[in-house]
């Protein structure tokens, strides 16, 4: 459980190589572009050999001056590719050749070209080839024309990507239906389009060697505090790792504790989520290619919390709430507890209760504690057989599982009927808890709760709840305490951690986060919150 | 580092051998759900009601389930042993399962028992933790193992009926706990429910074993921790309630009209003792407040107006004053033992005058002079007023 060394400082150096880490630098890297076009084609052919996904084409675009362009095919949008490229290009050409010989041609006389024909946002030239060859695996067109030693390149970022659609994990009766894509700049405007303030700002980065995936952190300036945001760069800086290919790799490799079984950042798909998140003075980071957003530092209490809590009424809210904290015990506890009461403390069960127990368990042929584990580990291997299934053949092992685990067994005197409640009481307190990374991690605490109470009885239940008490709440979150505003205590905060208050009266962020600038809501101008106003 | 992980781990590997020492599964148990004292020759003869659960029809227990005594739920187990823990562990030593005290619900203790004095058994029940201090406990007429046996039809033990029975029969029911304190306590004598076996159906119906039924049908009167007698017949309602221990009791009031009777069912009754004392002369006031209604009048007598209501709270008055008093007496001048607690009522509210009559309170206590103070209210006559079913010339206005 050591905490993760910090040390700012070195940036995100060789980076830009296009080796994969391990591989010596290749020939060309430090080549620069030709005149010759002939010499150019012979090096773009010789670095992009044998990827079948290139397109390579020669034109002549004046009479005379011939060309070559170079893209991979299907990450652009080539249907722009002749009217915005080649026709301006071509046009440009054509009046060059008309007022000089082509000898006469510059790199110097490629800027206007850039600025007025061209009507691409992006368009940049690049002499040598170590940026070209980057240009068109990020989605550009490469120009090279003959007699020039540089290489125009185009971004038209496109190919067929996922639309903005419904999130399917983080469902919500009232609220936002839209979730994040694969695709980071629908990403970052998803949220700039809630957030509308130049103080809210997109820091990006390339992590990955061989992924270059774009990285954004976001935050908004003045609300955040700038030690924290200064933290999160640095930690992304130093890593460094041949590709990121969902937040999840970066997660780990930021955590303050990565030993750790409890998630210290949360994630979400909803960009109602980040946004809230932001102006409460976090820091979201967006990875390219996932649309499951980090948000970091959390509280224990936040994972607790869904969006909706803040959409629909607070009576609604808070006894929602309660409920989940309830079930939260009863999907860490429930499975322990039975087997400490069954096992070692026959005593206090009601005497009624304790016979019926006594009953249904007097054929079974096995002790609680194995009875137990072989449930709960069915129950996880149906779970995750439910999610990995095709979605044909779901039906199918649902059908099985309810059947073998609920019925058949009990009839078969293998486990008892008691038991069948208990691990599907807990499977079901386990999906309450709204982020699945909490969920899963209290399913596996589960485990070694229910061996140390098969062994030690309630005491070991009572060792086992000290020790993830001990351990809660000395974790931190991006240098902020697991457990904030019940360990260390903050009252003022209590508005939105057990209950949460009508937002007429959530007139601060917590305070764990935003020290300077807390306020977010005034009162009317007698000081009345506005809802006592008579309309 | 690596060495104190290494250390950690050894250490955690000992939790696992040193654990389960006192683990029992919860089929190795065998619940005691009621036991019996019986007095034979110099030795106690305990006998324990031990619930089958192979028989109490759990799911999947059809096939297996250990060896289940025909259709009952339970089975008797007895042994006899120099004190009750020896003849406990005579039972355990024939069982194969481990017998757990914990969920006892009534103790059982014959007359014969009881009449040497319960006091000696009671440590056993105290010393072990296990054996909750929650059972109730009765006398029984006879050997209590035969009690034990009865048949219950209506719950599953017949432990089980004597403790609803109980808790029907007094606000506060006689607990080993309640027992144990009122053993120790000053100027208050012991009372327990008697339980007998009564024919429930006359000798020419159904089966022979289902005809007697369990009741409680007096009151156990104790003299320190030694039985001296049984007060039976319609006196123990009523003293029952003198002691404030009546839940819901009834009067069957003869009607003003003459013939018939009037009954009224007081669900709500507070009792209070209040000592008036002039030097040697000690007069114990009782005064009861009861509210309640009525619930059968077949005479003809109307209950419409309030000067008939007055007139039948008087009338119901006077049966309870004539019946706690019989019942008084019977407790003064021929049980002698104060059950009532007027001893322990004069110590706590005139402390002063019980450090005079403390050593010669047995001499004294029969000739307290009782005053029965009634208040009652009688609220609701049921849904009809008139008597119900008879022509109204036959209705009876005075």
């Amino acid at each position: 459980m050591s905490k993760r060394g910090k040390n700012p400082g070195s940036s995100a150096q060789g980076l830009a190589s296009g080796t994969p880490l391990g591989l010596p630098s290749p020939p060309w890297e430090k080549l620069e572009i030709q005149k010759s076009l002939d010499q150019n084609i012979q090096t773009l052919k010789t670095i992009f050999r044998d990827c079948s996904d290139m397109v390579f084409r020669s034109i002549e675009i004046a009479p005379g001056i011939n060309a070559f362009i170079a893209y991979v095919e299907g990450i652009v949008l080539s249907l722009e590719l002749e009217g915005h490229i080649l026709e301006p290009i071509v046009e440009a050409y054509m009046r060059m050749k008309n007022e000089h010989p082509p000898e006469q041609i510059k790199a110097a006389d490629l800027e206007p070209l850039e600025n007025t024909r061209v009507s691409l946002p992006q368009v940049m030239s690049a002499t040598k080839w170590i940026d070209a060859v980057e240009g068109i695996l990020n989605s550009s067109v490469a120009v090279f024309v003959d007699g020039l030693s540089e290489a125009h390149l185009f971004n038209i970022k496109g190919g067929i990507r996922r639309p903005v659609q419904e999130p399917e994990t983080e469902s919500v009766i009232r609220g936002p239906r839209e979730g994040f894509t694969e695709m980071i700049r629908i990403n970052t405007a998803l949220v700039r389009f809630k957030v509308k303030t130049p103080n809210l700002k997109m820091y990006r980065m390339v992590l990955g060697t061989d992924t270059k995936t774009d990285i954004v952190v976001s935050y908004i300036e003045g609300l955040a505090d700038p030690k924290m945001v200064n933290d999160v760069k640095n930690r992304l800086k130093d890593i460094k790792i041949d590709g990121v290919l969902e937040s999840g790799y970066i997660e780990e490799m930021i955590e303050d504790h990565p030993y750790s079984p409890f998630p210290q950042m949360l994630y979400t798909e909803r960009p109602d989520s980040v946004a809230a998140q932001l102006l409460e003075g976090r820091c979201a980071i967006f990875v390219d290619g996932t649309p499951l957003v980090l948000i970091a530092p959390v509280t224990f209490f936040q994972l607790m919390q869904a969006n909706e809590d803040y959409y629909e009424r607070f009576f609604i809210t808070n006894f929602i709430r309660w409920i989940r904290y309830i079930f939260l015990f009863i999907a860490l506890f429930l499975p322990s507890l039975y087997i400490a009461v069954t096992t070692f403390h026959q005593d206090m069960l009601p005497t009624t209760l304790v016979l019926s127990i006594a009953a249904a368990r007097e054929a079974i042929p096995f002790p609680a504690l194995v009875e137990a584990l072989m449930m709960e580990i069915s129950f996880e291997a149906l779970r995750e057989a439910g999610i990995r299934l095709p979605k044909t053949v779901g039906q199918a092992v649902s059908i099985l599982g309810a059947l073998v685990i609920g019925q058949a067994a009990v009839q078969a005197g293998i486990v008892s009927a008691p038991m069948v409640i208990i691990v599907s009481m807990t499977g079901i307190a386990s999906f309450t808890i709204p982020h699945f990374n909490l969920a899963i991690t209290i399913r596996l605490l589960r485990f070694p709760l229910m061996l140390l109470a098969g062994v030690l009885g309630l005491f070991g239940i009572i060792l086992g709840i000290t020790w993830i008490l001990v351990h809660v709440t000395q974790l931190s979150s991006l240098g902020v305490p697991y457990m904030s505003g019940v360990s260390p205590f903050h009252g003022q905060d209590h508005k939105d951690i057990f209950v949460r208050v009508p937002w007429w009266k959530m007139r601060t962020r917590p305070s764990w986060l935003s020290k300077k600038n807390s306020e977010r809501e005034k009162p009317d101008i007698n000081g009345n919150p506005v809802s006592d106003k008579v309309w | 580092m690596k060495k104190i992980r290494a250390a950690g781990l050894l250490l955690s590997v000992s939790v696992a051998l040193t654990g389960c020492w006192d683990r029992t599964e919860i089929n190795d148990v065998a619940f005691v759900i009621g036991s019996c004292v019986d007095k034979e020759g110099d030795q106690v003869r305990s006998t324990l009601q031990i619930a089958l659960p192979g028989s109490l029809g759990g799911s999947g227990s059809e096939g297996g389930g250990g060896g289940t005594a025909g259709n009952k739920k339970y089975y008797l187990e007895s042994k006899k042993g120099i004190t009750l823990r020896n003849s406990n562990l005579e039972i355990q030593a024939g069982n194969s399962r481990r017998l757990s005290f914990a969920h006892r619900r009534t103790l059982l203790v014959g007359e014969e028992f009881a009449k040497g004095g319960i006091s000696e058994m009671l440590d056993q029940f105290a010393r072990i933790p296990q054996n909750r201090l929650s059972s109730l406990v009765a006398i029984t007429e006879g050997p209590a193992y035969k009690i034990m046996d009865a048949a219950a039809p209506m719950e599953q033990f017949p432990s089980e009926m004597i403790r609803e029975l109980m808790n029907e029969f007094t606000k506060t029911p006689v607990t080993l706990k309640v027992l144990a304190n009122d053993l120790l306590t000053t100027g208050v004598d012991v009372v327990l429910p008697y339980i007998s076996l009564q024919q429930a159906v006359p000798d020419n119906i159904g089966d022979q074993n289902e005809k007697k039924n369990i009741q409680i049908t007096g009151l156990a009167l104790f003299k320190d921790d030694r039985l001296v007698g049984v007060m039976k017949g319609p006196e123990i309602k009523m003293i029952n309630l003198a002691m404030n221990q009546s839940t819901t009791y009834d009067v069957a009031v003869p009607s003003p009209s003459g013939k018939g009777y009037i009954t009224i069912t007081f669900i709500e009754n507070l009792v209070t003792l209040r000592p008036v004392i002039h030097g040697d002369n000690i007069t114990m006031h009782i005064d009861i407040l009861a509210k309640g209604g009525v619930i059968e009048n077949n005479s003809n007598y109307i209950l419409g107006d309030e000067k008939h209501m007055n007139r039948l709270e008087q009338e119901a008055s006077k049966e309870i004053i004539a019946q706690i008093k019989t019942g008084l007496h019977k407790l003064q001048d021929q049980y002698h033992t104060d059950i009532l607690g007027f001893g322990r009522t004069i110590h706590q509210k005139n402390p002063k005058a019980w450090d005079r009559f403390k050593d010669r309170w047995d001499e004294l206590y029969p000739n307290v002079k009782v005053v029965v103070n009634t208040n009652l209210h009688i609220e609701n006559i049921g849904a009809v007023n008139k008597p119900f079913g008879r022509k109204d010339v036959k209705l009876k206005h005075d």
